[in-house]
């Protein structure tokens, strides 16, 4: 009978041992290469203004740079088109 | 009439001239010559070719082949021969053109010359005292005209309420 008690005490001791004891990690061979799959991150830095929001101006007139039927200012007030043929 | 326009208003900034165009079908050689010019405009001379083709009408709009004298006229204004060529014979601003018929039919033209002025029309040639009235009309602030139609006129039909109004203006001979 004292042995048996010695042996479960014993059992119960290592069972706690094993539960308060370091994990077990799988040893990486030193060989081995690990290559990192994320580019390098710079270090965050802080912005150093509070961006403002700006009025952009007015869009110019375009004049599309193809358009070699047209002449006069972009910005004249009257426009007068001709629809027309050579012939 | 549109030298002048040019110099009067164009040249002075107060109006700015815009050409579109409107090769009508029974004018034989009208789309091949909107070409041409068109042609010569990506060699910085679009203008040039538009009065030559003009003042050279004599020549080629009679003519069983237009196509060889419009490549003439690209030699005369000394544009490069064999990029001209090869725009013209390849129909390269075909399609340019064609988009600005549909314009001119979207605007209401169907005949040439057909001209607006800030959305005033004018059909068929017209003195240059009619643009210049046009003109300044328009520079003073004016508007193009909208018709008022007494809704009981005998010579109305259809509803006075409809969203479309076709107004003729004709004599009976």
């Amino acid at each position: 009978m004292n042995l048996k008690r010695i042996w479960l005490i014993a059992l119960v001791v290592l069972a706690l041992v094993a539960a308060c004891g370091p994990a077990i990690t799988t040893p990486v061979p030193s060989g081995q290469a690990t290559v990192s799959t994320q580019a390098p991150t710079e270090a965050a830095t802080l912005p150093t203004k509070t961006p403002v929001a700006t009025k952009s101006p007015a869009p110019a007139p375009t004049q599309d740079p193809n358009d070699w039927r047209t002449l006069g200012s972009a910005d004249a007030k009257i426009t007068l088109i001709e629809y027309s043929d050579f012939q | 009439m549109y030298p002048q326009i040019v110099k009067d208003y164009v040249d002075t900034g107060k109006i700015r001239y815009v050409f579109r165009n409107f090769p009508l079908s029974f004018h034989q050689w009208a789309q091949k010559a909107a070409e041409a010019a068109e042609c010569a405009g990506e060699q910085g001379k679009y203008w040039a070719m538009h009065e030559a083709l003009f003042n050279g009408q004599d020549e080629w709009t009679g003519s069983a082949d237009a196509v060889p004298i419009f490549k003439g006229m690209a030699g005369t204004l000394k544009l490069d021969q064999a990029q001209f060529d090869s725009c013209l014979d390849g129909d390269k601003y075909a399609e340019k053109i064609q988009a600005d018929m549909q314009e001119g039919s979207k605007a209401g033209v169907s005949g040439t010359p057909a001209f607006s002025v800030n959305g005033i029309s004018l059909s068929g040639a017209q003195s240059f005292d009619t643009f210049k009235e046009t003109i300044e009309y328009a520079l003073a602030g004016g508007e193009a005209p909208s018709l008022a139609v007494a809704a009981d006129s005998y010579r109305s039909l259809g509803e006075a309420d409809a969203p479309v109004v076709i107004t003729e203006f004709s004599d009976f001979q």
